[in-house]
């Protein structure tokens, strides 16, 4: 894969790769949010928000580092 | 719809779009209702008009006090859209500003031409559902009006002829609190109905005073019912025929009086006038009763009074409106029916708050992010839909994503693939048409309605017709962009100040009627003493408004809950702990009430010990409800049985004192009021302590995403 940052062109709409980034780990952490949920495994974190923020953040910077690079 | 876009479009008036807003939200059933939606938006308008205007000649170079005024302003339109009156104009209020504000861009030279655009094209749309409503689709709320209130009249008469039986054992086990329930969206309806149909119909408009009269009378008769039906339970066991001897002629001439007014509605004038009937208590037979059983009797006795002069009211309301008698006086003046601006209720406080923060936040992005998409309609839409949002926070955001990006993808098809061929503006009335037309079929349900606008409101977003149109796919893209920005603002908003999850908002529900209980109980401690200042008397009040209203709002929150947080077997539990948290509540209301209202008896002035020990048992098993186990609750303090024997004590303590044999008649029946209310109130946390047992309080408590 081409490790070089480069835009999402989407007919003439050129979207930065860490829009692109961000949005796929937003996903992944309301995924994994809503599995953390399901299995009572939540209750043990503090403060949850501050934990989605942290699992989004995350994995954006998977998302950027080995799939849409940033 | 399509006719306020042909008014706009040939006039060659900016935006059409707003007038097709304006369509979209004043178009309701019947044309009174119409007319005073399209009325409060246009006067919204208006104000919001001003505000910005006013905004923009204070503070032309001074961006951060203008976004500090601007966001104020909405703060504040947030604030009163949580009242009782004019909801909607502080909505458009709200809104507006922003628009006219922010739209005209850096220079504001052309905002006052905004604001033109703007009143003209809302003016326009609701012109044109007005000139529909009236000349096309002629619907008057006057006939609707008068069919919710004659089923109202009806269902209060069938349910008082339930409770009536139920009262002298003569009932056959029907369940009151569902026949109850069933009645409060009929008492909602008509209650909604009244000033629509003042609006439209002009019969209703010349005896508008009398309605207003019928429509507090009859919302006081549902609460006056209520009352009555909580103290059922304390005289099951009695024998009211023999305790209560006029009770059979004092319950007919009530039942009368429904009947008659249920008549007066279909037409039938009364055959007499309401007559008076007394109310004894036969003392040789209430003397076997226990103290307990005589207060409870005493209470309930004082409830059926109360339902003899609200039914009275209610009458003499039909005759001003039918036979134009003069209009009664009448007021509801139980303490948290009064209404007050100190202290401010907490939910629009946090509600206000949480739209300031989410506006900043947009405007911080607007100002520092480089060619943010959607610019200044970033900060507009924000506002717009987090007003709403933070009013009514059941409304779960993600709840909104699928009619929003339906609605905006819908318009990306009709934008790029159809207008482009479209060659006359008929062609474009057919698409609009059609996609208004599909609103209510695709979100049908009364509280899908802000679905239904965001679905409306994206797709005429998206399509932005103009009459010089340009079709770029890049600025359909940016504002997609822009939705996307909007919803993450919206989803963080809902965290500040603190989270809208509907099982931590049941929390801090739980937690705060629990501690406007514990204020009320204290104050009783106060208020033995002395009279209370007119700053207690305010906090009480509004204590006494929150423990009403927190179980109406859990009741909103129940459907919403999660299941990881409160398992589908659970639910039924809960909502009958709610329930009873409804008539503690109430009950707690009745014991402030009337012993504020009897201070001059010498055991409101000078409790006894055991009152003094059985209200401090209260306070601490209330502090232990909803806390860790139930359990906690059930075992914290005294037994119930062991409160319950206290207050016997002190009613035995009082009687038998030198000084009880000088006691008048009245002073002894406030006296068994305000203990029957007390022992009321010992019910009601008995039967709260064993619901909320059986509740998993730490799945509901334990944190989540």
């Amino acid at each position: 894969m081409n490790a070089v940052p480069s835009e999402l062109d989407v007919g003439g709409v050129f979207l930065p790769p860490l829009l692109i980034a961000s949005l796929l780990g937003l996903g992944m952490a309301w995924a994994s949010a809503h599995l953390l949920n399901r299995f009572r495994l939540s209750r043990w974190f503090a403060y949850p928000p501050s934990v989605f923020v942290a699992l989004a953040v995350l994995y954006t910077i998977v998302i950027g580092t080995f799939v849409v690079p940033i | 719809m399509t006719l306020a876009y042909g008014i706009a479009l040939w006039m060659d008036w900016d935006k059409p779009m707003w007038a097709g807003f304006a369509v979209a939200v004043t178009s309701l059933g019947t044309i009174g209702q119409s007319i005073n939606k399209g009325a409060l938006r246009i006067g919204g308008t208006f104000a919001g008009v001003a505000v910005a205007l006013l905004l923009l000649a204070l503070f032309p170079q001074d961006r951060w006090l203008f976004a500090l005024g601007l966001s104020l302003h909405v703060g504040f339109c947030t604030y009163m859209m949580g009242g009782r009156e004019g909801q909607y104009f502080w909505t458009v209020a709200g809104f507006v500003a922003p628009i006219i504000a922010l739209e005209a861009g850096p220079t504001s030279a052309a905002s006052f031409d905004i604001a033109v655009v703007r009143a003209q094209q809302t003016a326009i749309g609701v012109l044109a559902v007005v000139l529909m409503a009236i000349v096309v689709w002629p619907r008057s709320s006057g006939a609707a009006f008068t069919h919710v209130v004659r089923e109202l009249a009806r269902a209060d008469h069938a349910l008082f002829d339930v409770y009536s039986a139920r009262f002298l054992g003569d009932d056959d086990g029907a369940d009151l609190v569902a026949r109850r329930k069933a009645l409060a969206p009929l008492r909602e309806r008509a209650a909604g109905l009244v000033e629509a149909a003042e609006t439209d119909t002009y019969a209703v408009w010349e005896a508008r005073r009398a309605w207003q009269a019928y429509r507090r009378a009859f919302g006081m008769l549902g609460s006056a019912l209520e009352r009555w039906r909580q103290s059922f339970t304390d005289t099951a066991a009695m024998d009211v025929r023999r305790l209560l001897p006029d009770v059979d002629a004092f319950l007919g001439e009530i039942g009368w009086r429904l009947a008659t007014i249920d008549g007066m509605h279909h037409g039938r004038g009364p055959e007499r006038e309401p007559a008076s009937h007394p109310l004894h208590v036969d003392s040789a037979a209430a003397r076997a009763l226990t103290r307990f059983e005589q207060t409870a009797l005493e209470v309930a006795r004082g409830r059926l009074v109360e339902l003899d002069r609200v039914s009275r009211s209610m009458f003499e309301a039909s005759r001003a409106i039918y036979d134009g008698a003069p209009t009664p006086s009448v007021a509801d003046d139980h303490f948290d029916a009064q209404e007050s601006a100190f202290p401010p209720d907490p939910d629009r406080l946090f509600a206000a708050l949480r739209v300031i923060v989410m506006v900043w936040l947009a405007w911080m992005m607007f100002v520092f992010v480089p060619d943010l998409p959607g610019g200044v309609a970033l900060v507009v839409t924000t506002a717009a839909f987090a007003m709403p949002l933070a009013i009514s926070p059941q409304i779960q955001i993600t709840s909104l994503l699928v009619p929003t990006a339906f609605g905006f993808f819908l318009s990306g098809c009709v934008y790029m693939l159809v207008m482009p061929a479209l060659t006359s503006f008929w062609q474009l009335a057919i698409v609009i048409f059609v996609a208004t037309f599909s609103a209510p079929l695709l979100f049908p349900a009364p509280q899908q309605f802000l679905s239904q606008m965001m679905y409306l409101a994206f797709f005429l977003i998206g399509i932005s017709v103009e009459n010089s149109q340009t079709y770029s796919f890049t600025i359909w893209a940016d504002k997609g962009l822009m939705i996307i920005f909007m919803f993450a603002l919206l989803t963080l908003g809902a965290y500040i100040p603190r989270s809208t999850m509907p099982d931590v908002h049941v929390a801090h529900l739980l937690e705060r009627f629990k501690n406007s209980a514990d204020y009320l109980l204290a104050s009783l401690h106060r208020e033995g003493e002395r009279p209370l200042s007119a700053w207690h008397q305010a906090w009480r009040n509004h204590h006494l408004r929150q423990i009403r209203a927190t179980p109406r709002q859990l009741r909103s929150w129940l459907p919403v809950l999660r299941s990881e947080a409160l398992l589908p077997t659970d639910r039924p539990g809960f909502a009958a702990m709610i329930e009873t948290l409804a008539d503690l509540g109430l009950r707690l209301a009745d014991l402030v009430e009337i012993r504020a209202k009897a201070q001059a008896t010498p055991l409101v002035r000078r409790p006894a010990d055991d009152i003094r020990a059985s209200r401090r048992a209260l306070q601490t098993k209330l502090a232990h409800f909803g806390a860790g186990s139930m359990q906690d609750a059930a075992e914290a303090g005294p037994a119930m049985t062991e409160l319950t024997l206290r207050v016997d004590r002190a009613i035995e303590a009082f009687l038998r004192a030198p000084a009880a044999s000088q006691v008048g008649a009245e002073e002894r029946a406030n006296m068994y009021r305000v203990l029957g209310a007390y022992r009321g109130v010992v019910g009601a946390v008995d039967t709260l302590t064993h619901q909320a047992s059986a509740v998993d309080w730490q799945r509901l408590r334990e944190a989540r995403f």
